[in-house]
């Protein structure tokens, strides 16, 4: 490479970090962290990324690009392990190879492995954990009842199958602590202490929950009916934070302990209707009230535009739950006289009327840089603002 | 059409295509086994029937396609003239690529033609 090339990358890349500095955005980590690629500095690609994903953990852009970064030095071990499926399965193989979907969010073919894995070796716990982990961490993402039901199922059968599954009890316990169900949760705290009796974290927590419990005594309830009260609720019956836990925070729960700045997102999206190709712009709360809306004046009324927005993310949220891909993100719809985007954030919805010159991919960047600027740590509360 | 279907779930991150007609009728479909033919037949035709009836009740026109992202999958529903191509993805598909691949796909089904139920 000549020199002149060299000078130009570096005073490019390092524009891009000073921004990043200056700005901390899911674009300006975007914009660096595909730099970083195209330079050949994968690690260092991977790393911005993970960064980016920790501050602004909803960023379909960065977790592409961990993606990208992921895949070529986990490629082959898929293969590898592929094969080894094929011609020696064992529970540990299927277990590696659903481990590395993980990894890589591939949460449908983790589960899809684990579930071959479970018909083929029934009486091995490790399929049953996997399903279990990564219902849980749904159901931390999404607060969606059917993940927590099934969480709950696969991690009974892993109890049932080995009642020292220590990571099990911890698990279906945190599960409980999440839906209120204290007196089970107890019981499994319990059985997590007699099997490691010096879990000191698992101690102080049994001792917290006694004397909370002394001062308001529950009667056990169905799970089911619990996990769908969460769902309809929408907010965890007690917080994720206060749980000891075995494992580090995937993504989605770093999601779920940071709340929106609603004032502010209020004057950001009234703003954004400024933005030129923008026809209408609508925040609404979580019952459909405008919050904040800009119109040009020239289409629909606000409470048109409101009602519109409305119907269209309540079909397409019912949608993706009943096709068990979780809650919304968002949906666009292109017609010829224009698009609509309806973004789902927190229990807020955006609705975003625009045309030409915008297009739908340059608006959900601006959109998420708005919505990740109004973002703050919800430290010690119950989850999903 | 089965065997446009079939080449479109080739794409990697396609877990499943289906064409419906603009009532909700299936006129063809490719899924994978991880799905249920039913329930994506279900839910495709209330997403088509419920967005034109609520694009309608505001006065505005047909639409060419709808992009649904949710945490886990993407689906994609695009109008090809008499019917509907809808696709199911992993979460991890770039719209973009695949995008393309839709695109090319709607365009077969339009030149199919008439479609008889």
């Amino acid at each position: 490479m000549k020199i002149g090339e060299k000078l130009k990358r570096w005073r490019d890349l390092s524009r891009l970090r000073s921004r990043l500095r200056r700005d901390a955005s899911p674009s300006a980590y975007g914009d660096l962290a595909e730099r970083l690629i195209s330079a050949g500095s994968v690690e260092e690609a991977l790393a911005v990324a993970e960064e980016g994903l920790r501050a602004f953990p909803d960023s379909e852009r960065l977790a592409q690009v961990r993606l990208f970064s992921k895949r070529g030095r986990l490629t082959g071990q898929i293969r590898r392990l592929r094969d080894d499926v094929l011609r020696r399965p064992t529970p540990v193989v299927y277990t590696q190879l659903a481990g590395i979907y993980r990894e890589l969010g591939s949460h449908d073919e983790a589960l899809q492995t684990a579930q071959e894995c479970a018909e083929r070796f029934p009486l091995n716990e490790n399929p049953y954990l996997i399903q279990g982990e990564i219902r849980l961490e749904r159901f931390l993402l999404d607060v969606i009842a059917r993940d927590a039901i099934l969480a709950e199922q696969a991690l009974r059968r892993v109890t049932r199958i080995n009642g020292h599954n220590v990571k099990a009890h911890l698990l279906l316990a945190e599960l409980y602590w999440l839906t209120g169900a204290v007196s089970a949760c107890r019981r499994h705290l319990r059985s997590v202490l007699t099997i490691t009796p010096t879990a000191r974290d698992v101690q102080d927590f049994m001792r917290q929950l006694g004397q909370a419990d002394a001062q308001q005594p529950e009667a056990e309830e169905d799970f089911e009916e619990l996990a769908k009260r969460i769902e309809e609720i929408g907010t965890f019956a007690n917080a994720t934070t206060e749980f000891p836990g075995l494992r580090s925070p995937a993504p989605g729960e770093v999601r779920s302990r940071t709340r929106v700045d609603v004032d502010s997102l209020k004057l950001e999206i009234a703003e954004l209707g400024h933005t030129e190709g923008v026809r209408s712009s609508i925040l609404l709360d979580k019952d459909g009230e405008i919050l904040a809306d800009c119109t040009d004046g020239m289409g629909l009324t606000r409470k048109q535009f409101g009602d519109l927005v409305t119907s269209v993310s309540g079909t397409a949220d019912d949608a993706s739950r009943r096709m068990d891909t979780g809650a919304l993100v968002r949906v666009e719809i292109e017609t010829p006289a224009g698009s609509i985007m309806v973004a789902r954030v927190r229990g807020l919805t955006i609705g975003m009327l625009f045309a030409e010159p915008l297009r739908a991919d340059r608006l959900w960047e601006i959109l998420q840089d708005s919505v990740a600027r109004n973002m703050s740590a919800a430290d010690r509360e119950g989850a999903h603002a | 059409m089965r065997s446009i279907l079939r080449r479109l779930n080739d794409v990697v991150g396609v877990k499943g295509s289906l064409v419906l007609t603009r009532d909700g009728i299936v006129v063809a479909s490719h899924i994978s086994k991880s799905l249920s033919e039913d329930l994506v037949a279900a839910m495709a035709s209330n997403v088509v029937l419920s967005t034109r009836r609520n694009l309608e009740k505001y006065g505005m026109r047909a639409y060419a396609r709808i992009t649904l992202v949710a945490s886990h999958g993407k689906m994609v529903f695009t109008d090809t003239g008499p019917a509907f191509l809808v696709v199911v993805m992993d979460r991890n598909v770039e719209l973009g690529p695949v995008g393309i691949e839709i695109e090319s796909a709607a365009m077969r089904i339009r030149q199919v033609g008439e479609i008889r139920v």
